[in-house]
């Protein structure tokens, strides 16, 4: 991992909005630089005011500061007549650097706060936009949860990096420098007697939070066990009640959170160490920054009004200065998330550029000594396969789990690319023509139901949100949905939940279904798409499937005789191969898969 | 399925404050020592910061001010200056002194904070986790797991740092002002009533942005939440988008929600960016009266203050909103706290519906022997489900209940699980009232089969010892064998991942079947444990449940009815009520309802297969 390359792209992040971010860096340093003028006006009220007062004449080494003399020079001559004037203009001076140092910080603040967010709106627009083109083989070999934690909680990492811990850096910095420089002016030797022991605390408080961070890791862990049980207890806590085993839960729920306190437990503990070494380390720098500043008043070397601004400036090189470590550690983990990030951005994207054809769609799709192997997998998933699906036509493609099936429709669809051989729909090479085309021609319901968090109905018009009501509903009948519609509270307005947890399997494959029919598609692909609906049902969608598939190109995949029985033509597959082809009355003579098949399901209906 | 408990319990606000704080207090006081510690230690800090400005007043009086006028003058009449540091080392003792006592209650506060902080998280999950084990079917029927979850972790969480860091906060804050005020008084009441003056001002200023802040963040959270799901639905449904070409579609929608996102984020970062600046200004403004008056003071005669508290005091104006920040930060975690508060002591104080009786006993031995007495029951009031139901069931006998959705069937068995109680009447097991049964009794002599299997994460022996944690691993095989599952033999150490997902629902539904029959139950219910095979796994599980149910109770509901065919006794259920009861002959010979479903489903079957015989020939 590139940390500089990684804190590259972090900036880069800011796109357009860099010159305002750094513009509020500016405008924050300078909010710190006229901070430093506040503790001067208590020196100077001191020194020129009232120990003017007392001595009758101004500190004999006033000369040695120049920003003091810069002050009273603004001010109006000391006399003993006018120190209560002068002290209304140190207020008015007062009021004006008050009113700077809080009106540039909110300025600079605002600034900051608008362009990160800018950004992170663009950079979350980016990942969204850029994970839907992303290659479907990217997002199968990816963690789903992963990829969601990154486009959320590592963009909130970098959100937060980019937002408050540079800003931090830079105006600690700020003020850590500026107030050297203020003393330094003074008398150098005070300076550094005033910053003595900071490395000393900068590194204690980066080894404490690196080795927090740690903990910390440690203690997520045990806190996502914890959850993790949590989470199965609660999911099966109608098994859990079933078998009457809420002691054994209790048990081992009992013992992860005796192990989470513990580590819980072991982090406060190294809290109590640092902390009170830490701000040891801080009260002892103080007290002799106060010693030493003490010595070089009373040897005349600096006034008592410099003492009491050097108090000031002793004080802010030293208590920030723990929270370096803090800052710098977090830092690391902004650049562990750009580094994951950018294996999202940088993966490329599909090519959607391509041709689309002309004329007629008929639907006439050639499989020639198709070879396809899975990227890391071992063995070729197809080996060799050639076929023809005529134009409407019903083709049923059968076999075993892992034939190869699947795979079929996956490099129909352009999810994948053949490694041999080539594809031809309607005479022309698909790898020819461009992939939004080519899917928006075909309409295929998948092995694995997925709805979206709305409602019935848009989910059924999800590729057609325009489409009259009307023909929703007609698709919703075909795919026995309506039917069932009244049974949900709100009927087609019934939300589904997230991916449609509130209804069964079997309704969420019909309402796929119907989502794919109003696409009207001109080759239907159903991937064992009424595997979970009960036969009763299967045999209704039969019926009024065979209406809509009419003169249609269409590809059945399944596992149950009945799914298949409107099939004009059949393909059985072993591994990767196809091992029979024909019509289903010449298969029904044939050995084999599609023979089993029936003879299986006959035997279910001879025991009714 | 009510909403109510589905979404976020609302805010309550106003009067909510009080009662949270004091409850959840209670469970820091439940270690006494700890907490007094914790607030002694913190108090002892606050003091210490408190009496800061005094030590360096009286070094700036005693010491500096008088020790450097002496020297000047003897400069200037030009006698040798003997500089005496001895004054110097004493305060340097005096201010390291200070500093010590800090570091000490630093560490006292910090041990007993991280004490109460981990100690009360443990006791309040454990409490929830506890009652979530205890509570019955009707409370999760209304529940949606992911909040309950958030109570056990990001609300226990919150709740706890309330208690621990946020309270340390507030103390601080508290004896800061306290003492600070005092002392001011005490030495000038002139200067003092300026800095207590903007007091009232500094609170109403982090109240009101504190708010606002609240507001921001709150909303914030709530998209970002929005946003997370968002991704989390396209991520996962990246295929159909692909499918459906609507990739560009839901990438337009997207933006909608992240320029909330930025809008809402933008006003909380930024008024949480202007609050300091803000009271920092209000501070300087102090200051400035300070400097003013006590500037005067000190320049009339006789001296009204000296130079020492002059520094002190424009020390105090400058730094007094530290506390004040500190107390509003407590408030407003508090009142972002609330919430929170409310849903974990909802659940600690919801109730039990059912549990058992003080005189309930355990019982040795079932027999199985089922009695419905007079049994009336609803889900929501008002809607009864069953009425004056009456249903005896001899032991060993296997029972098939038929009949539509929502009729009762899935009402019936989970009363005889005891997972629901009847509203009325009683329902008898081996002639006795079974609310005189210890439930943990009851459930070891049942074993349950559910329409969806749910697995644990862990291996397929670890979930089929579910049943029955003593069994010994030639039970599980036996178990296995007796269902039909012998595929299963040699992958008892194969994890099912979570949720059993690794496994096929067939084969879920087998380990199910296994889990179930490994606690050798006396009754065996069976709520539609078949629908949704595919032919050759329910071949294999049909062969399994004649197995399960010889010799015992069985309550079977079957949706396909070659499944119960073989049922000693099929009931067929229509609105509450027994419509036909006896064995498949029978109820065929009677041609009722049941002749009816029976022949549909054969007719359905029989009209398929010609269908597929006409369409052979058509297309030979």
């Amino acid at each position: 991992m590139n940390t500089v390359k990684n804190l590259k792209r972090i900036f880069r992040i800011l796109h357009k909005w860099q010159a305002y971010y750094w513009a509020a860096s500016i405008l924050l340093i300078f909010s710190m630089f006229i901070r430093m003028l506040q503790p001067k006006i208590l020196q100077v009220t001191i020194d020129g005011v009232v120990l003017f007062f007392i001595n009758k004449k101004l500190p004999y080494n006033i000369s040695k500061d120049p920003v003091a003399n810069w002050i009273y020079d603004i001010l109006p001559n000391i006399t003993l007549d006018n120190l209560t004037w002068v002290l209304i203009c140190i207020g008015l001076i007062y009021l004006l650097v008050a009113s700077l140092r809080s009106a540039s910080q909110i300025a600079s603040s605002a600034l900051t706060a608008s362009s990160t967010e800018k950004s992170i709106k663009y950079l979350r627009d980016y990942l969204f936009a850029h994970i839907q083109k992303l290659p479907v083989h990217f997002i199968s070999e990816t963690n789903t949860g992963e990829l969601i934690q990154r486009c959320t909680g590592d963009v909130e990492t970098i959100r937060r990096f980019i937002l408050n811990q540079v800003v931090e850096v830079i105006r600690l910095s700020a003020v850590f420098l500026f107030a050297f420089i203020m003393m330094y002016m003074v008398n150098p030797s005070y300076a550094l007697v005033a910053v003595a022991l900071t490395p000393f605390i900068l590194i204690t408080s980066y080894l404490f939070f690196k080795k927090e961070g740690k903990v910390w890791a440690e203690h997520e862990d045990e806190a996502d066990k914890l959850t993790s049980i949590v989470n199965e207890n609660l999911n099966g806590i109608r098994v859990v009640k079933a078998f009457a085993n809420e002691q054994f839960e209790i048990d081992r729920f009992d013992k992860q959170n005796r192990v989470k306190r513990k580590v819980g437990l072991k982090q406060a503990k190294l809290h109590t160490i640092f902390w009170p070494i830490s701000d040891f380390f801080i009260h002892l720098q103080i007290a002799i920054s106060i010693f030493f500043g003490g010595y070089l008043s009373l040897k005349g070397m600096i006034t008592v009004g410099e003492f009491t601004s050097f108090f000031t400036y002793g004080i802010m090189v030293t208590w920030p200065m723990r929270q370096v470590g803090r800052i710098v550690s977090q830092m690391g983990m902004a650049v562990v998330a750009m580094d994951r990030l950018s294996k999202i951005i940088d993966a490329p994207e599909e090519d959607y550029a391509g041709d689309i054809l002309e004329g007629i769609f008929k639907g006439e799709t050639e499989f020639r000594k198709v070879s396809f192997k899975y990227p890391n997998a071992k063995t070729d998933s197809l080996k060799n396969v050639s076929f023809t699906i005529k134009a409407g036509q019903q083709t049923a493609i059968i076999g075993a789990t892992g034939a190869g099936k699947s795979t079929i429709i996956a490099l129909l669809l352009r999810f994948y690319e053949p490694d041999e051989g080539e594809i031809v729909l309607d005479g022309t090479p698909i790898q020819q023509l461009s992939k939004s085309f080519l899917r928006s021609k075909i309409g295929a319901v998948l092995q694995k139901p997925f709805l979206f968090s709305t409602t019935i109905h848009n989910n059924i018009s999800y590729a057609a949100p325009k489409m009259e009501a009307h023909l929703v509903i007609e698709a919703a009948k075909a795919s026995s949905i309506h039917e069932i519609s009244h049974i949900f509270s709100d009927g087609y307005q019934t939300m589904v939940g997230e991916k449609g947890v509130t209804l069964s399997g079997g309704q969420k494959q019909r309402v796929t279904l119907a989502r794919t029919l109003l696409e009207d598609p001109k080759i239907l692909i159903l991937d064992d798409a009424t595997s979970a609906v009960d036969t009763e049902t299967e045999f209704k969608i039969q019926h009024a499937l065979s209406d809509a598939l009419a003169g249609k190109t269409s590809i059945v995949i399944a596992h149950r005789a009945t799914s298949i029985q409107h099939a004009d033509y059949i393909i059985v597959l072993e591994e990767g191969q196809v091992i029979q082809n024909g019509t289903p009355g010449e298969l029904k003579h044939e050995e084999g898969f599609y023979k089993t098949m029936l003879t299986l399901q006959t035997k279910v209906e001879v025991e009714l | 399925m009510q909403n109510n408990y589905l979404q976020d319990t609302k805010f309550k606000g106003k009067g909510a404050l009080g009662p949270f704080l004091k409850r959840i207090f209670g469970y820091s006081f439940r270690y006494r020592g700890a907490s007094l510690g914790f607030i002694g230690a913190t108090v002892l800090v606050g003091l210490s910061d408190a009496i800061w400005p005094i030590i360096w007043m009286y070094f700036l009086d005693l010491v500096i001010v008088p020790l450097v006028n002496e020297y000047q003058t003897l400069k200037q009449q030009g006698l040798p200056v003997q500089l005496d540091y001895s004054r110097l080392w004493e305060y340097f003792a005096y201010f390291l002194g200070n500093g010590v006592v800090q570091v000490i209650g630093v560490f006292i506060f910090i041990w007993f904070g991280g004490k109460i902080q981990e100690n009360v998280l443990f006791d309040l999950r454990d409490e929830m986790f506890r009652k979530l084990q205890k509570l019955s079917y009707s409370f999760y029927d209304k529940s949606a797991m992911g909040w309950l979850l958030s109570r056990l972790t990001s609300d226990a969480d919150r709740v706890a740092e309330l208690i621990s860091w946020g309270f340390l906060d507030c103390v601080w804050g508290i004896t800061m002002i306290f003492i600070t005020t005092i002392i001011m008084f005490f030495y000038s009441w002139k200067l003092a009533l300026i800095v207590f003056l903007s007091l009232p001002l500094l609170f109403l200023m982090s109240i009101k942005i504190r708010a606002l802040i609240l507001k921001y963040s709150r909303a914030s959270r709530k998209i970002n939440s929005e946003i997370t799901a968002n991704f989390s639905e396209h991520i996962n449904g990246v295929e159909v988008n692909k499918i459906t070409a609507q990739e560009n579609r839901v990438s337009e929608d997207f933006k909608q929600l992240s320029k909330q996102m930025q809008r809402t984020t933008f006003k909380s970062t930024f008024y949480t960016a202007m609050y300091l600046p803000i009271v920092i200004f209000i501070g300087a403004v102090t200051a400035i009266l300070v400097i003013n008056a006590g500037g005067r003071m000190a320049i009339s005669l006789p001296p009204g203050i000296s130079v020492g508290l002059l520094a002190a005091f424009f020390g105090v104006a400058t730094r007094i909103f530290e506390p004040i920040m500190d107390i509003t930060r407590f408030y407003a975690m508090a009142q972002n706290s609330i919430s929170a508060g409310e849903r974990i002591f909802g659940l600690i104080d919801e109730k039990v519906e059912i549990q058992d009786a003080e005189n309930a006993r355990a019982v040795e031995h079932i027999k199985g022997h089922v009695t419905f007495n007079l049994v009336d029951f609803e889900y929501v009031k008002g809607k009864p489900v069953l009425q004056n139901f009456n249903l005896t069931i001899e032991a060993g006998q296997s029972v098939a209940l038929v009949g539509a959705t929502g009729d009762g069937k899935t009402t019936i068995s989970n009363l005889v699980g005891r997972f629901y109680e009847p509203t009325n009447g009683n329902i008898l097991i081996d002639g006795m009232d079974y609310k005189n049964i210890t439930l943990q009794s009851l459930r070891n002599h049942m074993g349950i089969v559910l329409q969806t299997p749910h697995l644990f994460k862990g291996t397929v022996k670890e979930n089929i010892k579910y049943g029955n944690q003593q069994a010994t691993d030639d039970e599980v095989v036996n178990a296995l064998n007796m269902v039909g599952a012998t595929q299963f033999v040699n992958r008892l150490e194969e994890e099912v991942g979570e949720s059993g997902d690794n496994l096929s629902l067939g084969e879920k539904q087998l380990v199910s079947f296994a889990r179930a029959i490994l606690a050798n139950p006396s009754i065996l219910i069976m709520d539609e444990a078949t629908s949704s095979v595919d032919t050759l796994t329910e071949m294999t599980i049909q062969q399994g449940v004649e197995q399960l149910i010889s010799g015992r109770t069985s309550i079977i509901i079957a949706h396909r009815l070659s499944t119960i065919k073989n049922c000693d006794r099929i009931l067929v259920i229509q609105k509450g009520n027994i419509i036909e009861d006896g064995s498949h002959q029978e109820l065929m010979k009677q041609r009722g309802h049941y002749f009816n479903l029976y022949t549909k489903q054969i007719r359905k079957k029989t009209e398929d297969k010609e269908l597929v015989k006409e369409r052979e020939v058509t297309s030979i």
